[in-house]
């Protein structure tokens, strides 16, 4: 078993994604057909090759050996981020725009909004895949979650190394499996699984598109 | 094409009041939460919002407004556009490539810093980090570093006064307050980051060409020539940075003069592409 591990040079807003939709993200760029995948545009048939095992549980083929992200959080806050119409820079409006501009509501509002932010020093997921082309890929990546552009997200490094045991999907407890990333529902999920909740999503990459979207297991 | 990271450190010239909200009349300067060994403590930082802002988009778009010749010559939507970003209003999106491309070629600026046109969202490049501060607290990101205050020292107050006009025996205060009204003058106050403070920031430009990086070496140089100031009450001399960019494998003068050569021979194509986006 690959464990991957980002450790973080700044606070982590948002969610951390799936090391599988990271990684198909970086390779569909490489492969010149990230442009290509739209909401509004059915999927191709053949799904991106990534360095990570894929397996079929139920009917859904192609389910990437890879758990969720594993957060290590110390603490929660909140932050904003705020945008103004510069006013002080009417002069080099034209003559005729010189108007009276509605900033309370419409296009020009000007907004302070909130926005949850974690301390989150190591992030790791559990995969069976190939150390060095994971390693390859995730180079490129420098921040991960929302607001990246403001500097949220940012990672210092990334390693990979390898350990025992099969932890991507589900992790031994007592009380039986743990579910460890999001999978189909289906009578193929073990009997006594624990840690879940039912919901509706992707449990493959691309997780923002429709195709995707079907009767799912997350783990809680 | 390559990613360019390109790391500063910035000392407070005056104090720093990067503001995260008010208590009654006091300013609040923003505070992050840091893990220490005696448990969290609350610094000071710089929002990579507001850097990206004051320190890039900003001096480097008025910079070409003025070389393009358009000042006085522009709408509103353009100068949202240029100056913060524009806003995404119409209903049916849609993504217009040869317009992000041309958009790349004649705004090398804008391909950093992003932005939104009325019907389509156009991706920047540039990720600006926040800006932390060089103190005990924040040890970690500064290994090589024996001794370092801890945030408190960094940290002081200001108190303004905003003056009673009726002194000044100008106004007709019969017709405004009365002569028994209440007097006008109002304190405010605020937390700072005190002269002195260094905070370690940065910037990726990912898979930018050397007119890119001029672009933003540029900026920052105009940032610090106008004052590079971040936060608030510039006006009454808080803010001053003073920016200094660790060594790169980079030519900072050829990268500025080769990106400023560019931009002037972009002039027409680039005025040209603004007036299409909103015809």
């Amino acid at each position: 078993m690959l464990v991957v591990t980002a450790y973080l040079a700044s606070p982590l807003a948002g969610d951390a994604p799936y090391l599988d939709a990271l990684l198909e993200f970086e390779m569909a760029q490489r492969l010149g057909v990230a442009s290509r995948l739209r909401r509004d545009r059915p999927l191709p048939t053949e799904s991106i090759h990534i360095p990570i095992l894929r397996r079929a549980m139920g009917s859904v083929r192609h389910i990437p050996c890879c758990s969720a992200p594993i957060c290590e959080q110390r603490s929660e806050w909140r932050e904003n981020f705020a945008k103004r119409l510069g006013v002080e820079h009417a002069g080099l409006l034209s003559d005729k725009q010189r108007l009276v501009v509605a900033t309370g509501n419409a296009t020009y509002k000007s907004y302070r909004l909130p926005l949850v932010v974690r301390d989150v020093p190591r992030i790791r997921w559990f995969c069976e895949g190939h150390r060095r082309p994971v390693l390859q890929l995730l180079r490129s990546v420098h921040s991960i979650g929302h607001k990246r552009s403001q500097g949220y997200g940012r990672v210092a490094r990334w390693e990979a190394e390898m350990a025992d045991g099969d932890y991507w999907w589900f992790a031994p407890s007592e009380a039986g499996p743990v579910l460890m990333r999001a999978l189909p529902w289906c009578d193929n999920l073990p009997s006594r699984l624990q840690g879940y909740r039912r919901s509706f999503g992707a449990c493959i990459a691309p997780m923002w598109h429709p195709e995707r979207y079907m009767e799912i297991v997350v783990p809680c | 094409m390559k990613t360019y990271r390109i790391e500063c450190v910035s000392t407070a010239e005056s104090p720093i009041t990067h503001m995260s909200g008010t208590a009654g009349n006091e300013a609040i300067v923003a505070r992050e939460p840091v893990q220490t060994p005696r448990g969290v403590a609350w610094v000071p930082f710089l929002s990579g919002n507001a850097l990206r802002h004051r320190a890039v988009r900003e001096p480097g778009v008025l910079w070409l407004i003025e070389q393009y010749g358009l000042r006085g010559k522009l709408s509103l939507a353009q100068l949202n556009f240029l100056l913060h970003g524009g806003n995404l209003t119409e209903s049916t999106a849609h993504e217009n490539t040869r317009r992000i491309a041309e958009m790349h070629r004649l705004w090398p600026l804008l391909r950093l810093c992003g932005g939104t046109l009325p019907n389509q969202i156009l991706a920047g490049s540039l990720d600006v980090w926040r800006g932390i501060l060089v103190c005990e607290e924040n040890r970690q990101h500064f290994p090589g570093c024996d001794s370092l205050l801890p945030a408190a020292e960094w940290l002081s107050g200001y108190q303004y006064t905003r003056g009673d006009g009726r002194k000044l025996g100008i106004a007709e205060t019969s017709k405004v307050f009365g002569d028994d009204g209440p007097s006008n003058l109002m304190i405010f106050s605020g937390q700072s980051v005190i002269r002195g403070a260094r905070f370690y920031h940065g910037f990726l430009a990912k898979h930018a060409t050397e007119i890119e990086l001029g672009a933003l070496l540029w900026s920052l140089q105009l940032w610090q020539h106008a004052g590079g100031t971040i936060g608030g009450q510039a006006a009454r001399g808080h803010g001053r940075l003073r920016c200094e960019l660790l060594a790169g494998d980079w030519d900072q003068a050829a990268c500025v003069e080769a990106y400023r050569d560019y931009a002037l021979a972009q002039r027409d194509e680039a005025v040209a592409w603004l007036r299409d986006c909103w015809k």
